[in-house]
């Protein structure tokens, strides 16, 4: 999956693609085609993530699915009963056909976002966001909170286990859940700890320059063998393309 | 040339972004059969301690960024939108109203009311519907109730530990 297609198209055509793709998911006119489409991006995720993390990205929202459906019974309580106790409509189509198209375009637009972003480095989204005119303080915001994050984590994780050894039994204490108030001196050891990031990390960038005048950039977004307009007009065009197709045969059929 | 001060901008920004994906993504505690996220803690805290801007900036990009990272990308949206809105009214109305106690008080209801009623509606009108959208509104209730209470906790906590946190506020 590391030389799959998507991994080497640029980064403003792939944010294009999904934006236009999430779009398009409202504009098909009916439920199998909508089905078919969500099936494609699926197969598409599949290609370009492989089939564990694409059908982990499905397993993911399936809770939020499973609620959809319980509540499936309250909504749209009209039209043609499909499931019936005596007189009381517990199912009707309608109601069917709106958990349906909601759940396609739930999945559809999840595997999406999930395809940009898992094939999409940070230093390149990083470069496309610049690419896209967005202030540089805004990106280098943006490029340090990412930067922070991993190690704030195990900031965080570090704080806790020390924690825990300082308790009188800390092996039985790492071994049930604890009681929720154990929790308040590792976020505030963490809390602190990250505020003192603060100072440390505004001297590191002046000490670099920032706000001195214009500054070097040393990472280029790469277009790999086709430019970028056929790339961008390529994301809009597939998602257009499709719906189109589907609203022509639905007219011809 | 920028001042010396948009460098402490960009680390307060940067900073208060990384602590609220942390405490989204990283920070869980059982509830039950299921978990707390602790997001609302992490933007009542940069509300209270550095301002309406960072809580703005924070509170929209720290759970958008964890909800992309996590594999929950259609909430990203809603997410930076409902957060978002609840750190900078937060931050406003600690900042504005003249007496403490009536400002935590306020500040606190909003988040109570801000965070369940801004799923219910936008995740209602776009995602899954007002019946399933209802399921969520208990469990984003406790989790805002707990991050409002334990955010000024762990502000007041924060400033008496580490007195030059209240300088990078903007």
């Amino acid at each position: 999956m590391r030389t799959s297609l998507f991994r080497k198209l640029d980064v403003r055509a792939k944010l294009l693609f999904a934006l236009t793709t999430v779009v398009c998911l409202f504009l098909i006119p009916t439920l199998p085609l909508l089905w078919l489409v969500a099936a494609l991006i699926f197969l598409l995720s599949a290609t370009q993530v492989g089939f564990r993390r694409s059908a982990r990205n499905v397993w993911i929202i399936a809770p939020m699915v499973l609620i959809m459906a319980i509540f499936t019974p309250l909504n749209s309580r009209w039209g043609e009963a499909l499931v019936s106790i005596g007189d009381f409509m517990l199912l009707s189509r309608e109601a069917l056909t709106n958990f349906l198209t909601t759940t396609a375009r739930f999945i559809a637009i999840s595997l999406s976002c999930s395809i940009v972003m898992q094939t999409t480095k940070g230093d390149e989204l990083m470069c496309g966001l610049r690419a896209m005119r967005i202030p540089d303080e805004a990106c280098l915001t943006l490029t340090l909170a990412l930067r922070l994050i991993p190690d704030m984590s195990a900031t965080f994780t570090q704080i806790r286990e020390c924690q825990r050894l300082r308790l009188p039994n800390p092996d039985e204490e790492g071994t049930r859940r604890r009681p929720f108030h154990s929790i308040f001196p590792s976020l505030v050891c963490t809390m602190v700890c990250a505020m003192r990031t603060i100072p440390k990390s505004a001297s590191a960038i002046d000490l670099r320059g920032y706000g001195r005048g214009r500054r070097s950039h040393y990472k280029r977004l790469g277009t790999g063998t086709l430019s970028l307009l056929v790339q961008l007009v390529a994301s809009i065009a597939i998602p257009v393309l499709v719906v189109l197709a589907a609203r022509l045969w639905i007219h011809f059929t | 040339m920028k001042s010396a001060a948009s460098g402490t901008k960009v680390a307060t920004l940067a900073v208060a972004i990384a602590l609220v994906t942390v405490f989204t993504m990283v920070v869980r505690i059982p509830l039950g059969t299921g978990y707390l996220n602790l997001c609302d803690v992490a933007i009542a805290f940069v509300a209270f301690t550095l301002g309406p801007v960072t809580a703005l900036v924070a509170g929209g990009l720290g759970p958008c960024i964890a909800d992309l990272a996590g594999g929950f990308g259609q909430w990203a949206v809603i997410s930076f939108i409902v957060h978002g809105l609840e750190g900078l009214l937060m931050a406003l109305i600690l900042r504005f109203v003249p007496r403490k106690g009536l400002a935590k008080l306020l500040a606190g209801a909003l988040c109570i009311l801000i965070v369940p009623l801004g799923y219910y509606v936008l995740s209602g009108v776009f995602l899954v519907g007002f019946e399933a959208a209802l399921a969520d509104v208990p469990g984003n209730f406790i989790q805002s109730t707990v991050g409002a209470v334990l955010g000024f906790a762990l502000s007041e906590a924060v400033v008496r530990a580490f007195p030059p946190v209240r300088h990078f506020g903007w």
